[in-house]
């Protein structure tokens, strides 16, 4: 359980590319947490909403030297020139400055797509749809957690309602303390995904931010992202300054 | 001086000119932007209190414990409990998703009699007609452990009219172990240091996850595969070999085990038959057979002798190579093992086949068992290919509907007992598979009762302890009384017996197969064909659909994973035609490097809609034999 302290911080991810296999567990518990519906008909990679993906990527190999890798990407919370936040005309994407987390006023977007278009990670998802479940499966909705409405674009927020409701529960307590993970990495079965704060030193994740195979998407880029990726192996490293995978390397 | 027209006319020119500078029009647009995205029809969460319980999985055999968060009493949230004593935090993603099982699209909704939709009374009446004059009646049990199984094989010895076997796939993956000692077994993940897998999804999907997970660092594991799935990617060692030659290896491994002396004689009444079978699968052949080195084979079964070590695989070959182990196998013995496979059943002798059965199985084999004028029964919650070619349809509640008994995992080392909590109603129209062939078969007993009865006899033992999720505590069942016993369990306990005997028992080691049989069925390595294999069916829960890339759920139906080597001039996305002896199918190809060359794989269930055609190609579930042609 990540504890975060209300002290200025920023919260952030480290993720063992080598301990993922894969199985999808964290895509399936974001989709649930977050009340994301079920692919609509018709949709595509590009159109259904999957604000957590884990892509698959290969050491271009051929059988059986062929070596996977995978990556579950979100919103990478950049910290830097946050490419969605400039570009907003709605002020509808913000960073909030306690937390680092790169937030989203479904309420405020106008569904420009400009901050789709910005971001580099192919992070961001515009509902096309309005949001549908079969018949019946709208009750089991997450009661922390709105669904978003046709027309907007919606993204990975480290588990926000989570927070704002860890955040409640510390008040009401009169604590200092705010205990709370995101979906994606409690449910890992692997324990790959790691959460906490990146500005505390002592934290797991800021010792394991700063280990020599730690490494960041694109970080030739300069957007100072908060979701750190570590692998032993060099390739896997290498890969992860180029563009993302093609659609048929993709998948969960 | 008067005001004029003009004036109106300029005072209304500025009043516009001057409101596109003020908020108005634009909250206008806002709050009608707003409007138009929030329609009624949008779901709403529902509101109510907050409340957290606790049930037991039965999707698989792995049963873990499952903590859900409900709104007003409707489970909303699931996670895995994280000091559970047999399946530790891990939920896998059809268990995390689980509880929107009841809502899934593939669910069976009425009951359905020669292809019409019926009442539950029709359908009863129709299933009891068939039954009443057929001369053989067999229950398929695709859940064996439970209650429900304890009242299926009770009626059977009450009446020879009624046979129970299990369906094929179910005993996991010391299924092989089971037939040749008569004991079902659990692994000692405890002791383990060498995990050696044929086939076995160890990493993606096999046993209690969380379990073998947390001890993952603990073990070497070595998968024997043909292609790269997940866990053979993330294995330790990876031995890619030709499909269908994992037997062939198996022996080759036991070869060098027993000729270099790397084990003790085991306890086995055929050991000079199985030593003279061994001299007839020298290892430079074997390995030719599975297309890799015999200094590799060798390497491999030093590894695997060295240390505790278990073999995975469901074939009696890899089975035996646990029983030369002796000791040193990290296998608890668990007792006497299940009654007969489906494979066990002779073709053509069934009247009526009544399969208790949710995961997907090929029509083909169920088919092959039955006589001319012999039909299917149905008790299922899940449309499938079964419910196509089924005379009669019962639904059933789904996970969370109704109360039902879990199993203990097929890989734990000693028994358990814990219960599926009802935590929503079932649906109209739906009832129990136990108690269906209860009434079907007159036998008076309920499956609410058989679980009474078992709960109580665990209570009266004394033996193991009960570990509530609630708070974390553990009790012997004799600080309890059986009421209070009986209420733990009911709000989602589990009992976890004691730790067996792991002396290991005798065995068959050619399990009831001559030398020729068993010689044969190792050496028939298909060579140069085109297999179809078709990867296990998970539950048809609809969030699993976030797995796959959307395009291949809507656009494709079938999506074909081949090797790029062996595409046959077939690009990605391109139409095939997939033939076998059971029939034909239109895949989409989907070029795949981790698929081994020469073979096809199909998922039998793939999500959303789960319309998938694969198992209507093959008949039974290993690989098929199959040709690929461009549409």
């Amino acid at each position: 359980m990540a504890t975060v302290t209300k002290q200025p911080k920023r919260l952030g991810m480290i993720i063992d590319v080598d301990r993922c296999y894969g199985c999808g567990a964290c895509m399936v518990a974001c989709a649930v947490e977050n009340n994301v519906p079920p692919p609509a008909s018709g949709s595509n990679e590009r159109t259904g909403i999957t604000p957590l993906r884990v892509y698959e990527a290969r050491n271009g190999k051929p059988f059986p030297e062929t070596q996977p890798a995978f990556f579950p990407v979100m919103c990478q919370q950049c910290g830097e020139h946050t490419p969605c936040v400039s570009v907003c005309p709605q002020l509808a994407v913000d960073v909030d400055p306690h937390t680092g987390v790169v937030g989203q006023v479904a309420e405020r977007c106008l569904g420009c797509r400009y901050c789709m278009a910005a971001c580099p990670y192919h992070a961001r998802y515009f509902n096309w749809w309005d949001p549908a479940w079969p018949a019946g499966m709208e009750r089991t909705l997450n009661p922390e957690v709105a669904p978003r409405m046709r027309g907007v674009v919606e993204k990975c927020s480290f588990c926000h309602g989570r927070y704002q409701a860890a955040q409640s529960k510390a008040a009401a307590n009169g604590s200092d303390a705010i205990e709370y993970v995101p979906a994606c990495a409690e449910a890992c079965p692997m324990g790959a995904i790691r959460f906490g704060d990146l500005a505390d030193p002592e934290s797991d994740v800021a010792k394991a931010a700063k280990g020599p195979n730690a490494f960041r998407l694109l970080e030739g880029i300069g957007t100072d992202t908060a979701v750190y990726y570590t692998s032993k192996r060099p390739w896997v490293r290498e890969m992860a300054g180029k563009r993302m995978p093609g659609r048929s390397e993709a998948h969960g | 001086m008067g005001t004029v027209r003009r004036d109106f006319l300029k005072y209304a020119g500025g009043l516009s000119a001057g409101i596109v500078f003020t908020p108005v029009p634009w909250k206008v647009l806002d709050d009608l932007s707003i409007w138009t995205q929030n329609w009624s029809w949008i779901p709403r969460p529902l509101r109510g209190e907050i409340t957290a319980k606790f049930t037991n999985c039965t999707l698989c055999p792995a049963g873990c414990g499952v903590r859900v968060k409900c709104i007003a009493g409707q489970p909303y949230q699931l996670a895995g409990i994280a000091e559970h004593p047999v399946g530790r935090p891990a939920l896998c993603p059809a268990g995390l998703a689980a509880h929107q099982l009841p809502y899934a699209a593939a669910r069976v909704t009425q009951p359905i009699v020669d292809g019409k939709a019926a009442t539950l009374d029709e359908a009863l009446a129709a299933a009891d007609a068939k039954v009443r004059t057929a001369d053989s009646v067999l229950i398929l049990d695709g859940r064996p452990g439970r209650c429900a199984s304890g009242m299926y094989r009770r009626i059977a010895a009450a009446s020879p009219k009624w046979k129970v076997a299990v369906a094929p796939g179910c005993r996991g993956s010391l299924a092989g172990y089971a037939t040749l000692t008569g004991s079902s077994a659990g692994v000692d993940y405890e002791r383990v240091r060498t995990v050696l897998s044929f086939g076995a999804p160890v990493l993606h999907g096999w046993s209690t996850p969380g379990r073998l997970l947390a001890r993952r660092s603990e073990f070497r594991l070595i998968q024997v595969e043909p292609s790269q799935s997940r866990t053979a990617a993330f294995a330790d060692e990876w031995l890619p070999v030709r499909p269908g030659s994992e037997d062939a290896v198996a022996l080759a491994i036991a070869s060098i085990l027993v000729s270099e002396r790397l084990v003790p004689a085991p306890k086995a009444a055929d050991w000079e038959t199985y030593q003279s079978l061994l001299a007839r699968m020298p290892v430079e052949r074997a390995a030719g057979l599975a297309g890799v080195t015999a200094e590799r084979l060798a390497g491999v079964a030093k590894r695997f002798s060295a240390e505790p070590a278990v073999a995975l695989g469901e074939s009696t070959a890899v089975a035996g190579l646990n029983v030369l182990l002796g000791d040193r196998a990290a296998i608890v013995p668990r007792g006497q093992a299940e009654i007969a496979e489906l494979t066990a059943i002779p073709d053509g002798s069934v009247n009526v086949l009544i399969a208790d059965v949710s995961s997907a199985l090929p029509p083909a084999m169920l088919r092959r068992k039955l006589a001319p004028q012999g039909i299917l029964i149905s008790l299922t919650a899940w449309a499938s290919d079964l419910t196509d070619i089924a005379s009669v349809v019962i639904p059933v509640p789904a996970w969370l509907e109704a109360q039902e008994d879990v199993p203990g995992p097929v890989d734990a080392p000693s028994a358990s007992f814990s219960l599926a909590v009802a935590l929503i109603p079932s649906r109209p129209g739906t009832m129990a598979p136990a108690d269906v062939v209860a009434r079907l078969s007159g036998s008076g007993e309920t499956l609410d009762e058989a679980i009474a009865a078992r709960v109580a006899a665990i209570h009266q033992s004394g033996r193991g302890s009960l570990f509530r999720y609630s708070d974390g505590s553990s009790a012997r069942p004799a600080e309890l009384k059986e009421e209070a016993f009986a209420a733990a369990l009911a709000e989602g306990a589990c009992w976890v017996d004691e730790p067996q005997s792991s002396t290991a028992p005798a065995a068959h080691l050619l399990g009831g197969l001559t030398p020729e049989e068993f010689l044969a069925r190792a050496a028939s390595v298909p060579n140069g064909e085109t297999l179809l294999e078709v990867s296990a069916g998970m539950a048809p829960v609809p969030m699993l659909a976030k797995l796959y890339q959307e395009s291949d759920l809507y656009a494709r139906g079938d999506v074909a994973r081949i090797n790029p080597a062996t595409a046959r001039g077939c690009a990605d996305g391109a139409a095939v035609v997939l033939q076998t002896r059971c029939g034909t199918g239109k895949p989409v190809v989907r070029l795949d490097s981790t698929v081994a060359p020469g073979l096809v794989q199909i998922d039998a269930l793939p999500p959303g809609d789960g319309k998938g055609t694969a198992m209507r190609l093959c008949d039974d579930l290993t690989f098929s034999k199959a040709e690929l042609r461009r549409a």
